[in-house]
């Protein structure tokens, strides 16, 4: 087994009974993304030695008969939007470049207090403010993006630089890359995860979540991730249950929604058609499928960039001014336009949303869960500015990828990616199945019954 | 909800209102704005349709002391 591209699961078994040492597997990550930084540039910085040194003392522990748990010596990464103490978080920007945390941000500290090993820290789009992460390529083709905004860590992962890492979700940005790059990405409900030493995008609208190459592994991090922060004022205090898949058969009788309008407006023929045939997986696996229509689906990218813009705004403000010429040109226009954004505007777009989300609650009494392509169309080429969907319409890329995954952060609702399939180009399809709230468990059992009975999960980029 | 519309957001518009946020926006960065600008008061606009009633704002504020 090539260790690098093991689970998280394969690898802390291993692990605990001491077949591999925290030491091996993470100096072949080590190895690995160094390979891979060449070809696709995941990494801000790996962080070498310092990995190294925790992984000893782990083993050392480990061998004392002190073991922490299923993430005790595992590598991971980080996105570079997320502090660690004593290092820059430069969130891909230049106007970062004299920022140095001084603390580690919650989701850090949770994972090196489980035991984790952080090899890196990922790049990001600028502020995690798009989702194209120009910095980095997808490793599938190395001539297309992977995504964003969390697209380093999609690309670590998928490439076998690490077991799993760490993304943030404005409007889709851990969803995104993980269907373009072939990963499992997880945005937990609003709440669920602290983003205590994030840098924020949109306060109302962020959330902090993993990313994995297995449903199972997504759930071990969201485990050590969850918890009350009172730092973080959106966190929510309630217990953590164990989110590990318990159920291969909770398809039998469970509801999934279809939807009938809104995800499939739009969207390339090729996508159309592999999701539709996990929705009849997935129907083989005993889930009766309900055709819903989706409420007040025309509003849904004005609230998104109605809260996302102003928010984005107030917190560069004094940064915009200081430092305009350093933002890359996408950044600064949007950073730009959301001054001008009229404050009644903003509380008009929280009203609405508020009347949205009780529209997806009475949504949920005919459903169970709600199934979708997560993107509407494959990565898109490096440069490439629109798609153009059969009707003969253009939508830019950033529209297309945010439109479908924006729901699921309007609403908090949580939702997780999967994998679901290839394009005829090699490149990975993703579906979500979104969740009632604070229900991670009932879409991580749902993804994990798909994930067994299909094995797109078993194939890797040949990076 | 009746309305007048907005005026067409010419740059020089976007400039104008820039400084009324004491943001200073030269001709080439107003230019690159006001686009975009037209395009998000279409979208806030859409949100017309939606009867709020008395619908709060899907704000929180938590009135706790943090210990």
């Amino acid at each position: 087994m090539d260790l690098q591209f093991s689970s998280i699961t394969e690898a802390s078994a291993a692990i605990k009974t001491k077949k591999v040492s925290p030491v091996e597997i993470t100096q072949r990550c080590l190895d690995q993304a160094e390979l891979v930084q060449q070809k696709i540039n995941p990494f801000v910085v790996l962080l070498g030695e310092q990995a190294l040194a925790t992984a000893r003392q782990a083993e050392t522990e480990i061998m004392k008969g002190d073991y922490r748990g299923e993430l005790h010596g595992i590598p991971l990464v980080i996105k570079d939007l997320c502090d660690m103490e004593g290092l820059p978080t430069t969130a891909s920007s230049e106007v970062r470049f004299d920022h140095v945390a001084k603390d580690n941000a919650a989701c850090v500290d949770k994972l090196i207090n489980a035991g984790a090993i952080i090899i890196g820290k990922t790049h990001t789009h600028e502020f995690a403010y798009g989702i194209i992460t120009p910095k980095t390529r997808n490793p599938w083709d190395e001539t297309r993006i992977p995504g964003g905004s969390s697209g380093g860590t999609a690309a670590a992962v998928a490439s076998g630089a690490c077991l799993g890492g760490i993304g943030t979700d404005t409007g889709g940005s851990i969803r995104i890359p993980a269907s373009l790059c072939g990963t499992v990405g997880l945005k937990p409900t609003f709440g669920r995860v602290s983003r205590y030493g994030v840098t924020s995008l949109s306060w109302s609208l962020d959330h902090v979540g993993p990313l994995t190459r297995s449903v199972e592994d997504a759930a071990i991090m969201l485990g050590a991730l969850a918890g009350f922060d009172p730092r973080d004022p959106g966190c929510v205090n309630l217990p953590v249950p164990n989110y590990m898949p318990t159920d291969n058969n909770i398809l039998k009788g469970l509801r999934v929604g279809v939807p009938a309008n809104y995800y499939f407006d739009a969207i390339d023929p090729e996508v159309e058609a592999i999701v539709r045939e996990a929705y009849l997986t997935l129907e083989r696996q005993g889930a009766s499928l309900e055709t819903v229509n989706l409420p007040l689906a025309e509003h849904y990218m004005g609230v998104e960039f109605g809260l996302c813009l102003p928010e984005a705004s107030a917190y560069h403000q004094e940064m915009l001014r200081e430092r305009a010429d350093r933002y890359e040109d996408d950044v600064r226009t949007f950073l730009e336009a959301g001054e001008l954004v009229p404050a009644t505007d903003y509380i008009k777009a929280l009203r609405v949303r508020e009347v949205i989300k009780q529209s997806w609650q009475k949504l949920y009494e005919r459903i169970d869960v709600l199934a979708a392509p997560t993107t509407p169309s494959t990565a898109a080429k490096v440069g490439q500015e629109a798609f153009t969907w059969p009707d003969g319409n253009e939508e830019s890329v950033t529209s297309a990828y945010v439109r479908l995954s924006c729901p699921a952060n309007l609403t908090g609702l949580p939702s997780i990616s999967v994998p679901c399939g290839f394009s005829t180009e090699n490149l990975p399809v993703g579906m979500q199945i979104l969740g009632r709230p604070f229900e991670e468990q009932m879409i991580v059992d749902v993804a994990n019954a798909y994930e067994f009975v299909t094995d797109w999960r078993s194939q890797s980029p040949d990076i | 909800m009746a309305t007048t519309g907005r005026p067409v957001v010419t740059a020089n518009r976007v400039k104008n209102m820039a400084s009324s946020v004491r943001l200073c926006l030269d001709d080439t960065r107003a230019e690159v704005v006001a686009p975009v600008v037209e395009q998000i008061f279409g979208l806030l606009d859409g949100l017309d349709k939606v009867v709020l009633g008395e619908t709060p704002p899907a704000f929180t504020f938590n009135a706790h002391w943090r210990k």
